[in-house]
């Protein structure tokens, strides 16, 4: 029945863009009558949910509506209390998807002070694999601060060697935690495109909670919005990419901020 | 443009030796104080003499052999007490079983004074080497151990939780994550013992001894060489502060990725 359902998932893809199927090298996952409570405080309830392979997933809602947790859950960084999470690789049918095709980028870079910019991108890495990074700092623009301590970096810098880091593991799925919520408005803007770019290239599912509506519509293929720990709405954005800010792009931002606001 | 260069290079020289300033007259009008018999050579030797006394028990061979016997104390002392400590503190602050059962004992010796133990450490271990090193080695234990433990308990849980998602084993966690988070601490604590250690040693060398700094000085006491005495103190003044200087460079060295140790 998966394997249906995901030959159906890359057919989708095809209508979309033919280099995406390519390089589909993301897991879908499959979210069902997934539960967490804390004690007796409920945070998400009931919740299913289906991503596919490569898809781009963008999460709002207000403080406290679940949407990290439902992120810590994809990324195994917590149990569910009932429910159960699958994921399943796109093109390798029988191949499990690990922990270690999972990655998180958090709010903050969580990067280590006393390793130097490389050695950061190379944590958790085999040996053989060590080449890649130094092309990852590369691509996110800081190959020139390889050897430098993350104290020396500006805020975006230290964001994009997190990224540079996450995407060194070639994950299956990258999950972002608001990643971009605490840096300038310019920043922001270019490490979105530095991510929408990276995710065209490495094909990877990409899970984005953010509070911040435009960078929802700017860089998802859906939009779910999320209300005391249920899926209140879901928008598909039908934009060409790369997305620019015309009426339909406005439009849909609009909408998304009016189902927000209502919850 | 050159005026304003050199008064401006005699401004430093001026800054530089202002703070010996004072040191140096105290010296001078000693000595004049001495020449002049205000002083009594009983009470207080003139600095010539103490200068004289260090330079013929240094060409006899004398001074080196104590500096030795003593050095090698503090050395030895520090080795097995902050070994402990280190060890102790490593193994408490990363397990909660640990902890709960060694760290009240722990915590209970710690409030007496090592000092207050010599007349038991006399009746266990006698007067030779071993009462000395015990003393030195109990009375550094404590800052070492307290500040390993505390330094293991703050490090950041957010960067054990990012290395934890990022596939660390154990041991890499503890390798790459948990030690260098808690060094800064830990050497905080071994800077304070090195302190320590002089003090301690002061005190256990002059109750019972055949060599080392402290016998030299009570054994100059009895036949009334105060110079002796003096080059004694001056001594352990010395031996300090080189044991200060030693422990500023290793920490610069081990925290040269902190924001406070870079240029």
């Amino acid at each position: 029945m998966t394997n249906l359902n995901l030959k159906f998932l890359s057919e989708s893809r095809t209508q979309d863009s033919l280099s995406k199927d390519d390089n589909s090298n993301g897991a879908a996952i499959q979210i069902e009558q997934l539960y967490k409570y804390y004690g007796d405080v409920k945070v998400l309830e009931d919740l299913d949910l289906d991503i596919q392979a490569g898809e781009f997933v963008a999460i709002v809602g207000r403080s406290g509506c679940g949407k990290s947790t439902l992120l810590r859950l994809i990324a195994q960084l917590e149990k569910p209390s009932y429910g159960e999470i699958k994921y399943q690789s796109a093109r390798h049918f029988r191949e499990g998807i690990t922990n270690a095709d999972i990655r998180v980028m958090f709010q903050d870079p969580r990067l280590l002070p006393w390793k130097s910019v490389l050695k950061n991108t190379q944590l958790g890495l085999a040996k053989e694999k060590y080449k890649f990074t130094e092309q990852l700092l590369e691509k996110v623009g800081l190959k020139d601060k390889a050897e430098h301590w993350p104290t020396q970096l500006s805020g975006g810098q230290r964001q994009r060697v997190a990224l540079a880091r996450a995407l060194s593991h070639a994950p299956r799925i990258l999950l972002l935690d608001e990643p971009l919520g605490a840096l300038d408005a310019l920043t922001r803007l270019e490490m979105q495109n530095l991510i929408e770019q990276l995710w065209n290239e490495q094909g990877f599912t990409a899970i984005l909670v953010t509070h911040d509506v435009s960078e929802a519509v700017q860089l998802a293929d859906r939009i779910i919005l999320l209300d005391q720990g249920h899926i209140k709405q879901s928008f598909n954005v039908d934009l060409a990419r790369p997305r620019v800010k015309n009426i339909a792009f406005t439009r849909l931002e609009q909408q998304v901020l009016e189902a927000v606001l209502a919850t | 443009m050159t005026t304003q260069n050199v008064s401006r290079g005699t401004q430093r020289i001026f800054t530089n030796l202002l703070p010996w300033l004072f040191p140096i007259l105290l010296i001078v009008i000693w000595q004049v104080a001495s020449s002049s018999g205000l002083l009594q050579s009983r009470v207080l030797p003139a600095p010539t003499a103490v200068v004289s006394a260090f330079w013929h028990l240094l060409i006899s061979g004398e001074l080196w052999q104590h500096v030795k016997v003593s050095a090698g104390r503090a050395l030895l002392g520090l080795l097995i007490g902050g070994g402990l400590g280190l060890l102790l503190g490593l193994l408490n602050g990363s397990s909660r079983i640990a902890s709960t059962l060694l760290d009240t004992t722990l915590q209970m010796i710690r409030n007496i004074p090592a000092l207050a133990l010599i007349p038991l450490v006399i009746l266990w271990f006698g007067i030779d080497e071993t009462a000395k090193l015990f003393l030195v080695a109990v009375g550094v234990f404590f800052p070492i151990y307290i500040n390993t433990y505390h330094g293991i308990r703050s490090v950041d849980p957010q960067l054990i939780e990012m290395g934890k998602s990022y596939g660390l084993s154990r041991w890499q966690l503890y390798k790459e994550i948990i030690l260098p988070g808690a060094m800064p601490s830990i050497l905080v604590g071994f800077r304070f013992s090195l302190g320590l250690v002089w003090v301690l040693l002061i005190v256990a060398e002059t109750i019972s001894a055949q060599s080392g700094i402290g016998y030299m000085t009570m054994n100059a006491r009895e036949f009334l060489q105060t110079d002796i005495v003096l080059v004694g103190i001056l001594l352990y003044a010395l031996l300090g502060k080189l044991a200060d200087v030693f422990a500023q460079i290793l920490e610069r060295y081990l925290l040269r990725w902190h924001a406070g140790y870079q240029k």
